[in-house]
């Protein structure tokens, strides 16, 4: 079968015309879009004009707009009357464009009108930013309809815009509700040194960030209730579940938590510096940690009831952040001993790097040991997810990282001094950052390793498992992982699984590894449903 | 096969790295506290008399913010008071050579800068830069000085 086919070919066709269709109608929506924004603010800026010589910037905007705007939408109504056809509705291409339009109309959107509202409280009406927000508001309605058509809506991708859209809300939500706590408690403690003393009233900037954080909160309703994102259980949902309650959530209530515990412990024993620098960092740190805090809560609820997947995704990567916390508290700890070793001539407080280095290790430390439960027993089913075993790979490529480039800051120092470059003084001094951060790497390396390695005793051994058949391609009603296991436990082959639509009937684990005992060969096709299994020796 | 992989006790290697670990983790903890407190409260002070001396006391006064008392270090000469708000960062001068020709002196420091915002971007650079000093009578007196190390008092 290596000659072309006259389908392939004609298949080989239709997917660079989709291609080539859909970039051009991208950049065709982008630009038109843009002339449309562009002769919108000259309507709705209502100021008095009194010099207008502007015309190569009207000439632009009526260009996009006349030239872009009825190629757009003769290129779209050919397009979407395609759209009939199922394998056009099928092609990946089509959710691909979907997914990217409605997240740039998307983002343009948001920013634009809430800036716009924003600029509103503090005095000037921003017709530039009202028209563009607007305009993209429009695309981003026009390709909400789309995406859901009943007949022509794509079939793959689906899920793409509105996991981003609601971690694009999210994102907005969280840095304007830190901004609005930590402006609310900068008030309470030093009213006369926050920002907003210098020109506006005091609600001003509060007002702002209130505008922004509800804007986030709204964007991300409409695309996880409104639009039932909660209810996706695909890889990448599984994924931006996890990077939101593990990196963002329990990232920012660790940061804010140890944060706070750092001022605190300068408010105690440190008397060096004034009380308002010492305090400075605490509203951000408070409104870090409660945000982060109300979205780890509300996730870790509907991470109880989500895929599996995104519950282990999850706890590995906040056990992640925890780890990097701790272990930058140790290495802080390691930098302020060598620290206080070098005599200095002259410094502000010693203890700063050593509270730095506490708080950070105090909050990250504990935070580590309950979600990763370094004590539970690791079962073999633990052992084998791919999560687990990507996690360690993954710790052990940043622990690398960090050392290679540790090492070379020390190499350099080293070098430097040896052959006299600067003026001399202490090398301990010029490296102890480096080496703070390198021996922290190599404890939670050296940990990783043990875990890794106990791991791999645990499970039978690749070596010592005969490998019977070279691959095996799986066509059943279910894609679960037993039943690739069996198959690979029992043959030592690499599996593929075909999910049927016909038939969504699980096979069990048993009845294929005893239909596959005393098989061999390099290739072999494997039919499961509800009466029984069927294997099928290939030629190779 | 898998109830008899299942049956086998889970190994006991993590656990005992993980006490290492620990160990060392606390061990580092407790000498961090014992130096760090031990030598905020001893310090070397270096001969008042040398430029390295003056040196010393000047940035110390600097950083406690002691105008009256740094002014006592510096020349009439010193450059236009320039002032530079430091905030909450955290400076750290540490002596490396000095030159005394007749009655001038250079003294190279390194200066290490930090700022102490939150614990985690606790970023902290280094340079080498130098103090210049004059000799007017049997004392040293500082002439130009790095630009964190500018005090208002003399002026």
């Amino acid at each position: 079968m290596t000659a072309t086919t006259p389908h392939a070919q004609n298949s080989a066709g239709k997917a660079v015309r989709r291609f080539i269709v859909f970039v051009l109608l991208f950049i065709l929506v982008t630009v038109a879009a843009t002339g449309l924004a562009g002769l919108l603010e000259r309507v709705v800026d209502a100021g008095v004009l009194l010099i207008d010589d502007d015309t190569s910037g009207l000439a632009t905007w009526l260009a996009f707009t006349l030239i872009a705007g009825p190629l757009a939408a003769v290129l779209w109504w050919f397009t979407w009357r395609g759209l009939d056809e199922r394998a056009e509705r099928d092609s990946v291409l089509w959710g691909l464009y979907l997914a990217g339009m409605s997240t740039l109309a998307l983002i343009l959107a948001v920013v634009f009108l809430l800036s716009t509202l924003s600029t509103l409280v503090s005095g000037p009406w921003d017709p530039q930013a009202f028209a563009t927000g607007m305009v993209w508001a429009g695309v981003w309605v026009w390709h909400q309809w789309m995406a859901h058509s009943r007949t022509k809506s794509p079939t793959r991708l689906v899920a793409g815009a509105r996991i981003l859209g609601y971690a694009f809300g999210i994102a907005v939500g969280t840095v304007a509700a830190i901004q609005l706590i930590s402006g609310l408690i900068d008030l309470a403690i030093a009213p006369s040194t926050s920002a907003s003393s210098i020109g506006f009233p005091w609600w001003t900037p509060i007002l702002q960030s209130a505008i922004w954080a509800v804007g986030g909160i709204v964007v991300w309703w409409l695309h996880w209730v409104l639009d039932r994102g909660s209810s996706l259980r695909t890889g990448f949902a599984s994924v931006m579940l996890a990077l939101v309650t593990g990196l963002w959530a329990v990232g920012l209530a660790l940061t804010g938590i140890a944060t706070a515990l750092f001022v605190g412990l300068r408010l105690v024993f440190e008397h060096s510096d004034s009380l308002a620098d010492i305090l400075d960092p605490l509203g951000a740190a408070i409104g870090a940690a409660s945000v982060g805090a109300v979205i780890w809560s509300y996730y870790r609820l509907q991470l109880r009831t989500g895929a599996p997947a995104a519950r282990l995704g999850a706890r590995l990567v906040s056990a992640g952040v925890a780890l990097a916390a701790a272990a930058s508290g140790i290495g802080i700890v390691v930098n302020s001993i060598l620290a206080a070793i070098v005599a200095p001539l002259a410094e502000s407080d010693s203890r700063s790097l050593l509270f730095a280095g506490l708080s950070a290790l105090l909050v990250g430390g504990p935070a580590w040991w309950l979600i990763w439960r370094p004590l539970a027993p690791v079962t073999v089913d633990l052992a084998r997810e791919t999560g687990r075993r990507v996690y360690l790979i993954a710790v052990f490529g940043i622990s690398a990282l960090v050392a290679i480039i540790t090492l070379l800051v020390i190499g350099y120092q080293v070098f430097d001094f040896v052959l006299g470059g600067g003026f001399g003084g202490s090398l301990l001094d010029r490296v102890r950052a480096s080496l703070g951060l390198l021996i922290a790497t190599g404890l939670v390396a050296a940990y990783h390793f043990s875990v890794w390695r106990s791991d791999r005793e645990l499970l039978p051994s690749d070596a010592a498992r005969p490998q019977t058949i070279g691959r095996v391609v799986l066509v059943t009603g279910a894609n679960d992982e037993a039943a690739v296991r069996a198959i690979r436990d029992a043959t030592g082959a690499t599996v593929t699984v075909w999910t049927r639509t016909d038939e969504t009937a699980a096979v069990t684990p048993a009845k294929l590894a005893a239909a596959l005992d005393g098989v061999t060969g390099s290739r072999v096709l494997v039919i499961a449903n509800a009466k029984g299994v069927q294997v099928i020796p290939l030629e190779s | 096969m898998d109830a008899e992989v299942t049956d086998t006790p889970p190994s006991a290697k993590p656990d005992r790295t993980l006490l290492a670990i620990l160990v060392v983790v606390g061990l580092l903890v407790v000498i961090a506290l014992v130096v760090v407190l031990v030598r905020s409260t001893v310090r070397e002070t270096l001969d008042p008399s040398t430029p390295e001396g003056v040196v010393q006391r000047y940035a110390q006064a600097v950083i406690d913010r002691d105008d009256a008392a740094a002014s006592e270090y510096l020349t009439g000469r010193s450059e236009d008071c320039d002032y530079y708000d430091r905030g909450s960062t955290n400076l750290r001068l540490t002596f490396e050579s000095s030159k005394i020709t007749g009655t001038q002196a250079v003294v190279f420091v390194s200066i290490s800068s930090s700022y102490g915002g939150d614990p985690f971007s606790n970023y902290e650079y280094s340079y080498d830069d130098e103090f210049r000093l004059v000799k007017s009578g049997d004392s040293w007196l500082i002439e130009t000085a790095p630009y964190e190390f500018l005090s208002c008092g003399g002026n």
